[in-house]
C-alpha cells in the first residue's frame, strides 16, 4: 500500500521513545480549557497536544517577566520558547499528582537561564554601571532619595553578580517569582533544607553589599 | 527595607523596560510543539495521517498553480523547507499578494514543482501497521491550461534525509489528454468511457473565496 504524504508528516518511522499516540491531524489550537488544572492539561496533552497551550496562556507572562528581569527582554522570548518546548518534550516525566506546573516551568526556565549565564552577568554589570552613573534631577530631597535608591540598585546588581549561580537561582526564584521554599525545592530538584541554606548564604552576601544589614535578623516572609 | 524587599523593588524597576512576550511568541511555541508532534506522527492512525498529508500536498500544488510560480523553493535556505502546511499556505498567500495578477492563455502550460514523500506501509492480517518505508521524489509537472494539450510529468528520486540529493535518474511520463480513448489527464481524475474525452483545464475555476468554503473544498478534494 502506498500513499502520498506531505513533507511535514514524513519525518520518519514511529518514534521508539515511547511517545504516546496522538489522534488529531494538524495542529489546530483550541481555546484553553478554562478550568483544567495544570496537571490535567498536561495529561490531556498526551492525546491532544494543543492542550499544552493552556500552560502557555497561564504562565508565559510570568515566565517572560522573570526571564526578562534576569537576562533582558531581548532574549526572554527565546528562553520562554525553549522552556515550553522542553516542557512539552519532557511532559511524560511530570508528576501528575502536582496540580500546579508553575514550579516545574520555572525550574526549566532556570536551567535555560543557566545556559546564558554570561548574558546574565553582562546584564547585571551593565545595570550596575547604569545605576551608578545615571544623573538625577529635581528637588534636593527628592534627588537625595533617588540617588540613594539608584545606588542601592547598583549595589544589588553588583551583589547578584558575585553570587554563585545556585545561590542566585534560589534567591531570585523566591524574590522575583514568588515561589515558596517547597516550590523552589521542586523547581530546582533539591531538598528544602538546601533551599534554606543557599538562601541564607545569598541573603547574607546581598545584605553585606547593601551596607551590612543582618538578614538573619529579618523575619522570613515565607515558610 | 530588607534585602528581599530591595530585590523586589529592583524587579519592579526592571519591569519598566520590559515589553513582555512578543505577539509572535505564542504562535512560535505552539508551532514548535506541532513540529515536535509531527516527528512522532508515525503513530497516528493512518486515515488521519493520509487525510492531512494529501490535503497538504494538494494545498501546495494549488498554491503553486494559482501563483503560476516557476519555482517553489522547497529546500536549501528556503523557510518553506521546514514549514508546516499552514505556514506554507500563509507564505503563499503573502507572496501571491505581492505578485502581479497573471493571465494565462489556452495554449500555455502551468508548471508546478513539488516534493512528494510516499509511505509504503506493511500491515499484518489484523490490520496493524508493522513497518513504514518512506521515499521522496522531486516532481515537476506541466499541465495544459485549456486541458486540450498533452502534459508532462517528470520525477526524480531524492534522498529522504537530504532532499536536495538525487538518488536516481529522472523518469518522464507523458500525460496524454485522451490516451487510449480514456480520459486520464490529471492524476486522480475519474476515468470516463471511450469516446468521451473531457478536457481537464489546469487552472481551476470557481474556487471558493471564503476560508470555510476553501477548507471544505480542500477536504472534499483530498482523497485521491
Amino acid at each position: 500500500m502506498a500513499a502520498t504524504l506531505s513533507d511535514e508528516s514524513a519525518a520518519g518511522p514511529p518514534d521508539p521513545a515511547g511517545e504516546p499516540a496522538v489522534e488529531q491531524p494538524g495542529f489546530a489550537v483550541s481555546e484553553p480549557a478554562g478550568e483544567l488544572t495544570d496537571s490535567a492539561a498536561i495529561r490531556e496533552s498526551f492525546r491532544q497536544p494543543e492542550q499544552f497551550a493552556v500552560l502557555y496562556d497561564r504562565y508565559a507572562t510570568s515566565l517572560h517577566r522573570y526571564a526578562g528581569r534576569r537576562v533582558g527582554d531581548e532574549v526572554a522570548d527565546d528562553l520562554v520558547a525553549a522552556t515550553f518546548l522542553a516542557a512539552f518534550r519532557g511532559r511524560q516525566r511530570y508528576d501528575l499528582a502536582r496540580a500546579s506546573a508553575r514550579p516545574w516551568l520555572f525550574g526549566i526556565l532556570t536551567k535555560e537561564i543557566a545556559r546564558r549565564h554570561r548574558t546574565e552577568k553582562a546584564r547585571l554589570r551593565a545595570l550596575e554601571r547604569a545605576w551608578f552613573d545615571q544623573p538625577v534631577d529635581g528637588l534636593a530631597d527628592q534627588v537625595a532619595a533617588d540617588v540613594s535608591a539608584q545606588a542601592a540598585r547598583g549595589q544589588l546588581a553588583a551583589a547578584l553578580t558575585r553570587l554563585s549561580a545556585a545561590e542566585r537561582a534560589v534567591l531570585l526564584l523566591i524574590a522575583w517569582s514568588d515561589l515558596s521554599y517547597d516550590e523552589t525545592a521542586q523547581a530546582l530538584s533539591i531538598p528544602v533544607g538546601t533551599v534554606r541554606s543557599r538562601l541564607s548564604r545569598a541573603r547574607r552576601k546581598v545584605g553585606a553589599a547593601l551596607g551590612g544589614t543582618n538578614p538573619a535578623a529579618v523575619t522570613e516572609e515565607r515558610a | 527595607m530588607n534585602d528581599l524587599t530591595s530585590l523586589r523593588d529592583l524587579g519592579d524597576t526592571l519591569d519598566q523596560e520590559l515589553r513582555g512576550p512578543s505577539p509572535q511568541l505564542r504562535h512560535r511555541v505552539l508551532t514548535g510543539i506541532g513540529q515536535q508532534r509531527a516527528r512522532i506522527a508515525g503513530r497516528q492512525p493512518w486515515s488521519a495521517r493520509r487525510r492531512l498529508a494529501v490535503t497538504g500536498v494538494l494545498a501546495m500544488a494549488l498554491a503553486a498553480a494559482l501563483l503560476a510560480a516557476s519555482t517553489l523553493r522547497l529546500w536549501g535556505a528556503s523557510p518553506a523547507a521546514s514549514a508546516q502546511a499552514a505556514q506554507i499556505l500563509h507564505l503563499a498567500a503573502v507572496a501571491a499578494q505581492r505578485q502581479p495578477a497573471l493571465t494565462t492563455g489556452p495554449s500555455q502550460f502551468i508548471y508546478v514543482q513539488s516534493v512528494e514523500t510516499a509511505a509504503t506501509l506493511t500491515g499484518s492480517s489484523d490490520g496493524r501497521i508493522t513497518s513504514v518505508h518512506l521515499s521522496t521524489n522531486l516532481r515537476e509537472i506541466w499541465n495544459s491550461v485549456s486541458g486540450t494539450r498533452d502534459g508532462l510529468l517528470r520525477e526524480q528520486p531524492r534522498s529522504g534525509t537530504a532532499p536536495g540529493q538525487p538518488t536516481g535518474p529522472w523518469q518522464t511520463t507523458s500525460l496524454a489528454v485522451c490516451s487510449h480513448s480514456w480520459t486520464t489527464p490529471v492524476a486522480g481524475a475519474a476515468l470516463t468511457p471511450p469516446g468521451r474525452c473531457v478536457p481537464q483545464p489546469a487552472v481551476p475555476t470557481g474556487l471558493p473565496t471564503s476560508i470555510q468554503a476553501m477548507v471544505a473544498y480542500l477536504y472534499r478534494n483530498s482523497h485521491g
